[in-house]
């Protein structure tokens, strides 16, 4: 993470030590550690993850996610063994939420690493080459994504293809990087002046070098909290497109859609708009917590 | 100011509440819910349930069929009597007296033959009825009250066909058209009527708002006349899903609902106190179609080894909640349906092998099945489907598309969908409604026709029964056509279901006779306030 | 001066967006498969009057172009016609905005009704039951999908108590003057279209309002506990002013900008949450429409809603940095 200059005796302000290093990451997790609703949000993001990576071990029906139907328990009401009732065509609901975690994160993880991969490099160079007109130009675009509400344009993207995952993906990507680009510009231009930066400039390191690898890993802090409350924000994104149609198709289950499709028959059959949906919220307050969690233990203030 | 705006808000609100809504008035209004949009209420473009509601309100057909002795069978309507001559070949129609239109006009000849020169004209809607068998210059008025049919060839289903042919106000029109294809007609008032209407009916267009609500009122001047009870406004009302339209049913905001319900939803309906389901065996066909004309859907074994593959029992008694298997396109209750035809049968062994024979290997085919916005049982036979597809290694993508673009891409042979969850009601009471109907090339360009098929032999077998006069030697080549087009497997042939609608009991006079939209005529009911 | 400076600056800034909008929406629009023209011109076209159609479009011309054609319709007003309702989208835009407007404003009243009180309260009481109970609303509020909340709200109270209607936005709509129901009902002095309009309105306005109103109260809270912490509010205490006066003449006024930021941030969730609240409720508003159009890839009433929602949401942000300058003077010195 610093400075790879093995033959210089000085470690450079901005790079601390390893030692500060670990007692500072101790000191987070202890932080971290005391707050009951950390763990709460850590918890619920541990069991999503672990739904979305080996969903077969949790489900108690798990060829219910695939082409299957059975018509001869329609509509149970939530009960053993079914502990979130059957659909309208005989499948376990709980079995399908599980799967949805997969499409849900997988959607988030996406549309983060595209948002990540575009966003920071362009705000690595339009906070470095500030004043230029290609840092101007940057912002510019920068601004016109963040002026349009994110739903409409998603809709409008998803318009010019299928409405289907892939579109939802690359739809909330397209909204999605300017945060990141913002962010980081502004971070850039915060310690753009520090110390460390204008050592290594007078050591003649060139100024891309210096953008990846001095100035990055100092803002790491804050892109990283601000990405897992992202994921919160992309889960609720992503179901809100699968809720008026665009999101994983029959019969891949999402979260959204299943409550999308549950509407038909309410209210006698409840389970089938309500639990989907409570999924939702307890995956998005989850990350949500987490998010919140890491930015009290780590104590950045952007 | 901080405390006077909390009293601004609530004195009215306790006013409304405290003031009893009187505005009613002593209008009879009944209101019907419907599942789709109107799509047009122009008597030369309308096809589908909704719009067909709308025309058969604010217009008068020339024949109609007698609902009120429970037949489909074309009797007198704008139309008083008829003559049939010189072998079948031409209909000489007299008609009424004193019918008037919305304006006050009188309807005559040259009002009948004016809608008729349009239908054929606009290209839209029925006109595919008539084609090779009648041309403009053949129909004429011969005097103030009389019109005169020279077919080209005797045509066994064309009195039935009259019941689609809706009077326009020839005049009204012609003084609102704009400039357009048809020379001096204009556009033949094409923007006009799309908005407006200039019918005799017995209902006239209030209000209405394309996406929600179509308002009717009572045409005082209705050549039929006004009894007591009879219904003066209409509420037809778009609402998309189905859990609101029972609500509104239950709750007396809406008198009846339509006929697409879910088949758990009548079961809970006829339990209620209150609210009667009516329940008939309906002319209707429910079936999938396959596009013929794409490859590898071009190859019957393809064709073959999907309908092999579909799980008929389930369907019919879970899905449809006891709909009679469909045999063949032409629903069984109608009268020449081919008794040798037999249903399609699940043989999922079979089906693996026609489609080895075909030379299609297991996940080398994805399809997409299209079914209509809103409709359950479409979207359920589609998980069925592609639960039973599967095991061949098939897959099928479903798409859930408002009904307005159905219409639309099937027009077209490349947005012709591949795979389409269709209902087809009879459109007239004969057999050639879904056989020549459904598969003669001529009529190829809307939802009934998305298979596309083509046969020669059929094409020339169908021809021949349209230009037969006797009954019997007639039937017997419909029934041929029919064995034919079964061992094409141009669609996946599911089911008759059984015609089931629901309605508050206050609503008197409801009769089904199998004729797509007749049976929502809201003149025929009455309503009885206790 | 400072002040005109940084209006024109502020408006200046607003011409790139637009544009850059609109390029957006071109552009996709292009990419879009299937054939406008043959949409257009219905099933009877032949080769000949689709080619025909096709050069008055300008879609053999290159791109750039067609792009300042395009702009030169939009000028006009002209979106074209939507193929699902057959009509100019212009004025299906009209007969639906409305609806849409008076939806976002109402929740926007309702956040601000409820929440901006809450959160004084929550400030006054702090740490009573009162404010852990404004808090529990407050923090979940944010996460709470709102068609999921909708669809509870249904349910508990419409479907089971039958407090409220079930959807849609009237069963007996007042005669239509500004397309406002409210409005119009009260202009006509019709009392049972008022009701039946505000019934209507009350759940999915309350359920659009919900996250905002956490979101509020909590601002609110946040910054009357600053603004009570200050030496003066001290000062005023000590001297035996009453906490209501206080909290009336000095908290409010400078909370004003938080809430004021606030509402200005969350017009635009307000707006594109408004899409999913519209399709719970069956309200017929411009965000229904605009889902509905996507599906069924209606490219005039796609890029018509697209551009309402997308010009609103920077009039929006427009007037509230013009609003946020006039009550924060270091604002226009800084910018």
């Amino acid at each position: 993470m610093s400075i790879a200059r093995a033959d210089l005796p000085i470690t450079l302000a901005g790079a601390p030590a390893a030692g500060i290093a670990r007692a500072r990451g101790r000191r987070a997790l202890r932080r971290f550690l005391r707050n009951p609703l950390s763990i709460a949000g850590a918890a619920v993001v541990l069991v999503l993850v672990v739904c979305a990576t080996v969903p077969g071990w949790i489900a108690p029906f798990p060829e219910d996610a695939g082409p299957q139907v059975h018509f001869d328990r329609t509509f149970r009401p939530p009960g053993s063994p079914h502990w979130f009732g059957t659909d309208e065509v005989g499948r376990d609901v709980l079995s399908r939420a599980v799967y949805g975690a997969r499409i849900s994160l997988t959607l988030a993880v996406v549309v983060l690493a595209i948002a990540l991969g575009l966003g920071i490099p362009l705000g690595l160079v339009a906070g470095y080459w500030n004043g230029t007109y290609l840092s101007a130009a940057i912002m510019r675009v920068t601004d016109v994504f963040l002026s349009v509400p994110p739903l409409a344009l998603a809709l409008a993207v998803t318009a010019a293809f299928r409405p289907d995952l892939t579109s939802a993906m690359v739809a909330i990507s397209f909204t999605w990087w300017p945060w990141y680009t913002r962010l980081v510009y502004g971070e850039v231009l915060s310690k753009r002046e520090e110390p460390f930066v204008e050592a290594a400039r007078a050591l003649g390191q060139h100024d891309l070098v210096i953008t990846f690898r001095e100035i990055l890993p100092n803002i790491v802090s804050p892109i990283v909290i601000k990405a897992t409350l992202d994921v919160s924000f992309v889960i609720l994104l992503g179901s809100s497109l699968a809720f008026l149609g665009v999101g994983a198709q029959e019969p891949t289950p999402d979260w959204g859609a299943m409550v999308a499709r549950g509407r038909t028959f309410l209210p006698v059959h409840w389970w089938l708009s309500t639990l989907p949906g409570l999924v939702i919220f307890v995956a998005v307050m989850g990350f949500n917590l987490l998010g919140d969690a890491l930015r009290d233990a780590l104590d950045v203030w952007g | 100011m901080k405390t006077r705006l909390p009293w601004l808000l609530v004195l009215p609100l306790v006013l409304a509440l405290t003031v009893p809504a009187f505005a009613q008035g002593k209008d009879v209004t009944f209101t019907y819910l419907e599942g789709q949009v109107v799509t047009t209420i122009d008597p030369a473009k309308h096809s589908d349930e909704s719009s067909h509601h709308a025309v058969i309100n604010m217009y008068d057909p020339l024949l109609y069929p007698k609902v009120a002795e429970g037949s489909m069978e074309p009797g007198p309507h704008v139309a008083a009597s008829w003559t049939i001559t010189d072998g079948g070949r031409t209909y000489t129609f007299q008609i009424r007296k004193g019918v008037k239109f919305h304006d006050g006009k009188e309807l005559t000849a040259d009002d009948v033959v004016f809608s008729f020169h349009r239908m054929l004209a606009l290209k839209k809607g029925f006109s595919w009825l008539w084609a090779g068998v009648l041309t403009a210059e053949q129909v004429r008025a011969a005097g103030s009250h009389t019109v005169v049919f020279n077919l080209t060839k005797p045509y066994a289903p064309f009195l039935g066909t009259m019941t689609q042919l809706f009077v326009v106000n020839r005049d009204r029109v012609l003084a609102n058209k704009k400039p357009g294809p048809h020379g001096e007609l204009g556009d033949y008032g094409d923007d006009y009527l799309g908005s407006n209407v200039a019918g005799s009916g017995p209902y006239m267009m209030d209000s209405w708002d394309r996406q929600t609500t179509l308002v009717m009122k009572a045409f005082p001047g209705y050549w039929r006349g006004w009894k007591p009870n009879q219904v003066t406004r209409i509420v037809y009302r778009h609402v998309p899903e189905e859990a609101t339209m029972r609500t509104l049913l239950l709750s007396g905001q809406a008198d009846m609902i339509d006929q697409w319900r879910l088949p758990t939803t009548f079961e809970q309906l006829k339990k209620t106190p209150g609210i009667v389901v009516d329940e008939q065996p309906s002319a209707q066909l429910y079936h999938i179609q396959l596009n013929n004309q794409k490859p590898p859907l071009t190859d019957v074994r393809v064709r073959k080894a999907m309908a092999l593959a579909f799980d008929y029992r389930t369907a019919t008694e879970q899905i449809f909640k006891g709909a009679a298997l469909a045999r063949g396109p032409v629903p069984v209750r109608v009268y020449g349906h081919a008794e040798t035809v037999k249903s399609y049968a699940q043989d999922v062994e079979q089906a693996k092998r026609e489609l080895a024979a075909a030379g299609i290997k297991p996940g080398q085919l994805t399809f997409d099945y299209w079914f209509p916005t809103g409709n359950e049982p479409g979207r359920q036979v589609g998980l069925l489907f592609q639960s039973n597809l599967a095991a061949l290694g098939i897959k099928l993508n479903l798409k859930e598309i408002p009904w307005a673009q159905i219409v639309q891409a099937s027009a077209n042979a490349e947005t012709n969908p591949d795979v389409a969850s269709i209902f087809d009601t009879l459109k007239y009471p004969h057999p050639d409604s879904h056989t020549y109907g459904m598969y003669h090339p001529s009529t190829w360009g809307s939802f009934r026709t998305i298979s596309r098929y083509k046969n020669d032999e059929v094409t020339k077998i169908l021809e021949q029964a349209r230009a037969t006069v006797e009954r019997d030697p007639q039937l017997a080549l419909y029934k041929r056509s029919q064995e034919l087009i079964v061992q094409d497997y141009p669609s996946v042939f599911v089911a008759n279901p059984v015609h089931r609608i629901a309605f508050r009991d206050h609503v008197k006079g409801y009769r089904y006779v199998g004729a797509l939209g007749y049976d929502v005529a809201v003149y025929d009911f009455t309503i009885e306030k206790k | 001066m400072y002040y005109r400076q940084f209006l024109l600056r502020r408006a200046a800034q607003i011409a790139p967006a637009i544009l850059g909008l609109l390029v957006l929406i071109f552009l996709v629009s292009r990419v879009m498969p299937g054939d406008p023209v043959r949409l257009a011109l219905g099933p009877e076209a032949t080769r000949e009057q689709i080619e025909a159609y096709r050069g008055k479009l300008g879609l053999d011309q290159p791109l750039p172009i067609q792009f300042v054609r395009y702009l030169g319709g939009l000028l006009r007003g002209d979106f074209g016609e939507s193929i699902r309702t057959y009509r100019e989208v212009r004025l299906d835009l009209l007969d639906l905005l409305p609806a849409t407007i008076e939806l976002v404003l109402a929740a926007l009243v309702l956040a601000v009704l409820i929440g901006v009180p809450l959160g004084i309260l929550s400030a006054i009481y702090r740490d009573t039951w009162v404010d852990n109970l404004t808090r529990l609303v407050a923090v979940p509020g944010v996460a709470m999908p709102r068609f999921w909340v909708g669809i509870l709200l249904q349910v508990g109270l419409a479907y089971q108590l039958g407090l409220f209607p079930i959807v849609g936005r009237a069963a007996r709509p007042p005669r239509k003057l500004t397309g406002f129901h409210l409005l119009d009902a009260l202009l006509t002095g019709d009392a049972g279209a008022l009701a039946d309009s505000a019934l209507h309105l009350a759940l999915p306005a309350f359920t659009l309002a919900l996250p905002t109103l956490a979101q509020l109260a909590r601002i609110t809270r946040a910054s009357m506990i600053d603004v009570f912490r200050r030496q003066y509010m001290l000062v005023h205490r000590a001297y035996g002013v009453r906490p209501a006066r206080l909290v009336m003449r000095y908290g409010l006024r400078n909370g004003l900008t938080s809430v004021l930021t606030l509402v200005g941030m969350t017009y635009g969730a307000l707006i594109e949450n408004a899409f999913l609240v519209e399709v719970v409720f069956s309200w017929p508003g411009l965000s229904a429409y605009g889902a509905g159009a996507v599906l069924s890839k209606d490219f005039n009433a796609v890029v018509g809603v697209t551009l309402v929602v997308g010009l609103s949401f920077m009039l929006a942000n427009f007037v509230v940095d013009v609003c946020y300058a006039l009550v924060d003077p270091r604002v226009r010195h800084h910018s």
